[in-house]
């Protein structure tokens, strides 16, 4: 039966309160207060939900700001991934306040209430707020993402030095390449919740057809035929969770939707 | 089929949890009219095997068979099951042409899918008290 | 119990009238019969439920004694099986997991939906040909 529920070494317990550090300021304090999942690898045997409460007037607005702000003054052992803190490398891919997005450019002001910060729903979590992603990257290495087939170039035209693509056919590729392969909306589609290890995911199909339109590629239906099973392609139905929530504002419903009609056209 | 095997089955990966889905992911538009969707979609299932059965009992069965069916038209509860039968029916077909309509790669922007699927849940809403008020 | 477990899942599988059971035949039978249910349904909703679904025992023979609404309805009756089968089909594979259960669900739903469009078709036939 597929999880619906939370297995009971996964359930949240009671978590810790944390104070406001005390610290001589002019201003007064303008607090935030965070509730924050922790799971402190093998050492913690439940999950809990630890609570922090922060001066904004001491940290950046982001909510990455908040959080390495509670790692740096309040508790060290806070773990979560980062790296370039402007939503480009999409390593500090979290779920806050309930969606998925990367904490470095969720602003906290546009959060109402306690800042409730998880990790990607439904995966393994390695510790805290780091998802175990091994079985994302492993699906997609699946779909060959990479250049396969392509012309030699020497044969396009002699002398030619690259293979030549015109304007409209790289604005094809414009809103799949731009992925930062944050996992976003990968872990906020029900069906990859369900079926995470027979379904691709929204992320990697939006890879894929980022070569399947890729006009210097030539493994176009070899690609379609190694997707086009039930679970590979078939298990998305279109919640459209996975739009709503990128962060980067692309599209992977309207890239799956396209995979489907080049199925039923070519194949 | 093939499958991706997770990492390390058994072992490490076993003893570490699963972040919370269901119990803390907001609910939203999009996850939400597709539930509704699905949740029809078996209504109407049902609705459809007693459809089945009425029609095998008419066709193998007599009269007396038959005022089975006679006797749960006048019950009041039956009439509020076949109500909502009603607008499950029509919100699914009004759904599904939102589906169709995506499957032609159309209307998969955030904001033409929002207004596609509110104008579609209002417009089952309305057409189906309508309905209710010629018929029933 | 492997050879159970088997002869189920095999069993599962084989039901007319298609034998494609990649995503893409699924995929494209179930928006074939959608596209064919959206008219009869309206039939359905603003002829068909108003006449009989209320209907005493004699009326409803006489007014199903009219080709025109005994095939329609007949032709409901077969798309929609096959849609509910298709959908059903697709909430097992989601929602169940362990093989042996997956396999056992699909086995009911194939087979229940055939057996129940084959014996409408009779009754239906049986309605029509008696006076």
């Amino acid at each position: 039966m597929a999880q619906l529920f939370l297995p009971r070494n996964s359930r949240l317990t009671r978590g810790k309160k944390w104070r406001l550090p005390k610290v001589a300021t002019a201003r007064r304090a303008r607090k935030r207060t965070f509730q924050v999942y922790r799971w402190e690898g093998e050492r913690s045997e439940r999950p809990r939900l630890d609570r922090y409460t922060i001066d904004l007037n001491r940290c950046g607005p982001m909510v990455l700001d908040g959080l390495i702000a509670i790692k740096n003054t309040i508790d060290p052992t806070l773990t979560f991934r980062r790296s370039c803190r402007e939503g480009v490398c999409g390593s500090c891919a979290m779920n806050i306040d309930g969606t998925n997005t990367l904490a470095c450019t969720k602003p906290m002001a546009e959060v109402k209430g306690p800042v409730r910060v998880f990790p990607l729903p439904h995966c393994r979590v390695v510790k805290d707020l780091v998802p175990d992603l091994t079985l994302a990257y492993r699906q997609l290495a699946s779909i060959q993402p990479w250049l396969q087939d392509a012309p030699k170039i020497e044969k396009i035209k002699k002398g030619a030095r690259e293979r030549l693509q015109t304007p409209q056919e790289r604005a094809k590729l414009d809103g799949s390449y731009e992925c930062i392969l944050c996992f976003c909306c990968s872990t906020s589609c029900p069906s990859y919740w369900w079926n995470s290890d027979k379904y691709l995911g929204p992320a990697v199909l939006l890879q894929a057809y980022r070569w399947l339109v890729d006009s210097r590629d030539g493994a176009g239906r070899a690609r379609l035929q190694k997707i086009a099973d039930p679970f590979k392609l078939y298990r998305c139905h279109t919640i459209m969770n996975c739009t709503k929530t990128c962060p980067k504002g692309l599209n992977p419903a309207k890239a799956i939707a396209e995979i489907k009609k080049q199925v039923v056209a070519e194949l | 089929m093939t499958r991706t095997q997770p990492p390390h089955k058994g072992g490490a990966a076993e003893l570490r949890p699963v972040s919370p889905h269901l119990q803390i992911y907001r609910w939203q538009w999009t996850m939400a009219l597709s539930i509704i969707h699905r949740l029809t979609g078996l209504y109407i299932s049902v609705g459809i095997v007693f459809l089945c059965t009425k029609i095998i009992v008419l066709g193998f069965g007599d009269a007396n068979d038959f005022a089975m069916f006679t006797q749960f038209n006048s019950l009041k509860a039956f009439l509020v099951l076949k109500a909502f039968f009603i607008w499950c029916l029509i919100y699914h077909m009004l759904n599904g042409v939102r589906h169709l309509f995506w499957d032609t790669g159309r209307g998969l922007g955030l904001k033409a899918a929002a207004l596609s699927g509110y104008t579609s849940a209002l417009f089952s809403l309305l057409l189906a008290v309508l309905y209710w008020c010629y018929w029933l | 119990m492997r050879i159970v477990r088997r002869t189920v899942r095999l069993a599962g599988f084989f039901v007319l009238p298609y034998r494609d059971w990649t995503g893409r035949g699924h995929w494209l039978i179930q928006r074939i019969t959608a596209v064919a249910l959206l008219p009869l349904y309206v039939w359905l909703l603003l002829v068909a439920f108003p006449n009989a679904s209320t209907a005493h025992h004699a009326e409803l023979l006489l007014w199903m004694h009219n080709p025109v609404n005994a095939v329609l309805l007949y032709l409901t009756i077969v798309f929609s099986l096959h849609h509910m089968a298709l959908g059903l089909r697709t909430i097992v594979e989601d929602y169940i997991a362990t093989p042996s259960l997956n396999a056992l669900a699909l086995f009911c739903v194939h087979w229940g939906s055939f057996l129940l469009m084959v014996t409408a078709l009779a009754a239906v036939f049986r309605i029509l040909l008696q006076s």
